[in-house]
């Protein structure tokens, strides 16, 4: 009963926001960006006047607060609660953990040095996939739609790749681990220079694979119910079925995106420190 | 458009909400929850092994059981064999020993009836030499027999 509640109050929500930034810009492109795209004010529901951040925070970076603050409070509670026969939420987070510990971490770092990160991945795949699900609730926004928030993930990714690399192998052998053993020179060079450059363009592709699917989702969301207020209300008929089928879609991309970054993010740490045969 | 706007200043508080949502669960929330977790793994683990070293057992007894039920089996009718060759020899001993006595009650009936029987021929013939005794007197109208006489009769019928 509680969800069919909520369920309504989606719809209605996602039904009105558009048609409330359309009615005041009366621009489909515009509309569609500002449901997405940074600002300082945030709209706490459609029609109602816009929220002024305090501090002059942008909306993207509240949201980051948000979501430490959610991981946060899970986690205590989690820790508070703590006990061998878990129940409720505990079950969720202990269970969240199990899975990017045995599935994630544990498979490519083994079990002795996968110990030690275990935190670190643990921690950044809550954090995204908190990111990117808080997205998904009314009057809230996805900073993984935000370049900026991806990239410095991704970036914290390839200092640590360097970082790791560096401190396991030693500055030369890095860099010698980058030329295939063997090789003509000419070719050596040409593959050295690939590996270096590929491990810039990695943790890019997975910066921009992020923000992508985060910032397209929303956008499917939001250009489906657009077509409501640009071709007829009659729409409503596809558009509505449509979007709560890219809502739901969109549940599941942001696991499968928070499950993908850590993944990623893990073997490129783990490649780092290993020597090429 | 501002979609690919550069913002250094959330890229930097990313960096630092990222940084200190780490620090803090790291320090506080992790090793408490990760140990745990560990802790139920063992815990589990060791239920499994006590469970399949019940199950070895458990299969083991019910090997012994069923290895006794045979041996029981094997038994109870080597008993029954026993018992009934015993059985079937008391019967045989009883049956002899019943003929025996019977053959010997037998013997026993049969001289006493031959005993019997002469004492009977003998009162018999002692009767007909009273009665012979009598006949001649009544005959005669005198009594002529004294007792030697009666005495000679009687041998005179033993006689005959």
């Amino acid at each position: 009963m509680k969800n069919k509640y909520v369920f309504y109050f989606l719809l209605i929500y996602l039904l009105f926001s558009p048609a409330a930034v359309f009615a005041q810009e009366g621009n489909v492109s515009e509309v569609l960006f500002q449901e997405i795209a940074n600002g300082k004010t945030l709209d706490i529901f459609p029609f109602l006047p816009a929220v002024q951040l305090p501090l002059g925070i942008s909306v993207h970076f509240f949201m980051l607060l948000i979501s430490a603050g959610l991981i946060l409070a899970l986690f205590f509670y989690g820790k508070r609660n703590i006990s061998l026969k878990p129940r409720g939420l505990l079950v969720v987070l202990e269970n969240m953990i199990t899975f990017v510990q045995d599935d994630i971490v544990f498979p490519i770092m083994g079990e002795d040095k996968g110990a030690k990160w275990l935190p670190f991945f643990c921690t950044l795949f809550f954090f995204l996939l908190t990111i990117n699900l808080l997205g998904l609730i009314p009057c809230f926004k996805t900073a993984t739609g935000n370049i900026n928030v991806t990239s410095a993930l991704a970036a914290m990714i390839l200092i640590l790749v360097f970082a790791v690399g560096i401190k396991n192998l030693g500055i030369r052998k890095f860099f010698v681990n980058l030329y295939p053993q063997g090789t003509v020179l000419p070719i050596g060079i040409f593959v050295a220079f690939l590996e270096f450059t590929g491990m810039f363009l990695k943790t890019a592709v997975l910066s921009l694979r992020l923000f992508a699917n985060m910032f397209a989702g929303h956008l499917a969301i939001f250009s489906f119910l657009m077509l409501i207020f640009i071709l007829s209300p009659f729409a409503g008929i596809f558009a509505v079925p449509f979007t709560i089928f890219t809502y739901l879609l969109e549940v599941l991309v942001s696991l499968i995106q928070a499950f993908v970054f850590t993944l990623l993010s893990c073997i490129f740490i783990t490649m780092a420190s290993s020597v090429h045969e | 458009m501002d979609l690919f706007k550069i913002d250094p200043g959330l890229a930097i508080w990313t960096w630092i909400v990222f940084g200190i949502t780490l620090t803090i669960l790291g320090k506080f929330a992790f090793p408490a929850l990760l140990s745990n977790i560990k802790i139920r793994e063992k815990t589990i683990a060791q239920a499994i092994n006590n469970a399949v070293q019940i199950e070895k057992r458990l299969s083991a007894i019910e090997q012994e059981q069923a290895e006794a039920i045979k041996a029981s089996k094997a038994q109870a009718s080597e008993i029954l064999r026993q018992t009934r060759n015993q059985a079937e020899n008391i019967r045989k001993e009883l049956l002899e020993k019943a003929e025996e006595e019977a053959q010997d009650i037998l013997a026993q009936t049969k001289i006493k009836i031959a005993e019997e029987r002469v004492a009977v021929i003998q009162s018999i013939k002692s009767e007909i030499a009273d009665f012979v005794c009598d006949a001649s007197e009544k005959v005669i109208g005198k009594s002529f027999v004294s007792k030697d006489d009666r005495d000679w009769v009687k041998e005179l019928v033993e006689i005959l």
